[in-house]
């Protein structure tokens, strides 16, 4: 059930055949949630880490007046809340934007990977390292990105984590997020992002509609976007 | 709780056709002028702003319940 992320650790570095079946056997159960779960909140004790197996995850913030900022899409593969088997009580929410199923593994299980298997160690420690840099790239979105190449970031950097892990191909991918959710994400309107899917259509670049993101101009989209997936860590190195 | 659509009439026309659920009209008609607020500011970072451009919303019955133009989403001063 978690093969997905096995997929996705391999592109950081060669696993051992060992490493990968500990991974596996570190899974206590899979888990079904509707869209909207809660599944880890801010400030409250954790005992298990989770690994989204199918569906959309997201990471926030709620402001005290209502507002919302995404920080992150987490999709399968992604091993969402690694951060709290250290950090035991995490500062953010994370939560299900569709309705998803999610392995468990809990904090004991990663304790012994830890210490029988080192390496492994060391390339899910990466994985929280490439979860900080996708935050740095999305800072740098928020903050010098203009709304248009703000989305047609996201469209590249999601064309290229679903790729990795076998759910996008040259055309596009499926992409079930609602207007809500694209809004907390780029930090615009609900209009707003409506008025940058269509002008990423006119520019002929990607068409949005139906839970679909189709890609026509992968250059051009890249371009706008000053997109250089280097930030994703996916170039296998000895760890 | 009941669900509004929101459309901008712009330099370009955008049809609202997925709505966001709120929780009366006068949630739905503050957020019109949230709307209107930062469509117009698109419009001014992009050196032009018309005051009658505008976000309407409607109902789930398709009938139009608010129009919040740019001008009326601003006050202006000299």
């Amino acid at each position: 059930m978690i093969d997905k992320m096995i997929v996705k650790l391999r592109r950081y570095d060669k696993l051992d055949p060992e490493e990968e079946a500990a991974l596996l056997g570190a899974v206590t159960e899979i888990k079904k949630f509707a869209r909207g779960t809660v599944l880890v909140r801010r400030q409250t004790p954790t005992r298990a880490c989770e690994v989204v197996v199918s569906g959309l995850v997201h990471r926030y913030r709620d402001l005290s007046d209502g507002r919302r900022q995404s920080m992150e899409l987490s999709i399968p593969g992604d091993f969402v809340d690694l951060h709290s088997f250290t950090m035991k009580e995490i500062d953010h929410d994370i939560a299900c934007l569709t309705q998803c199923q999610v392995a468990i593994v809990p904090h004991d299980r990663l304790e012994q990977i830890t210490t029988q298997f080192p390496h492994l160690g060391r390339v899910l420690w990466l994985s929280t390292m490439i979860d900080a840099a996708i935050h740095r790239e999305w800072i740098v979105s928020l903050g010098a990105r203009s709304a248009v190449q703000r989305l047609a970031h996201l469209f590249c950097e999601m064309a290229v984590r679903l790729e990795s892990v076998g759910l996008a191909d040259s055309d596009g991918y499926r992409f079930p997020i609602t207007q809500n959710a694209l809004s907390e994400l780029l930090g615009m309107s609900m209009v707003h992002v409506n008025r940058t899917v269509k002008e990423l259509r006119e520019r002929e670049l990607v068409v949005f509609r139906e839970q679909q993101v189709r890609i026509q101009s992968w250059e051009g989209l890249v371009r706008l976007a000053d997109f250089d997936p280097f930030y994703l860590g996916m170039h296998r190195r000895p760890r | 709780m009941p669900r509004y659509f929101f459309h901008l009439h712009n330099d370009i026309e955008i049809l609202d056709e997925e709505g966001r659920e709120c929780a009366d009209l006068d949630i739905a008609r503050r957020a019109a002028f949230s709307e209107a607020r930062e469509m117009a500011a698109r419009s001014v970072r992009e050196g032009h702003l018309k005051l009658s451009h505008s976000i309407s919303v409607t109902d789930s019955a398709g009938e139009t319940v608010v129009i919040a133009t740019f001008g009326d989403a601003v006050r202006i001063e000299a």
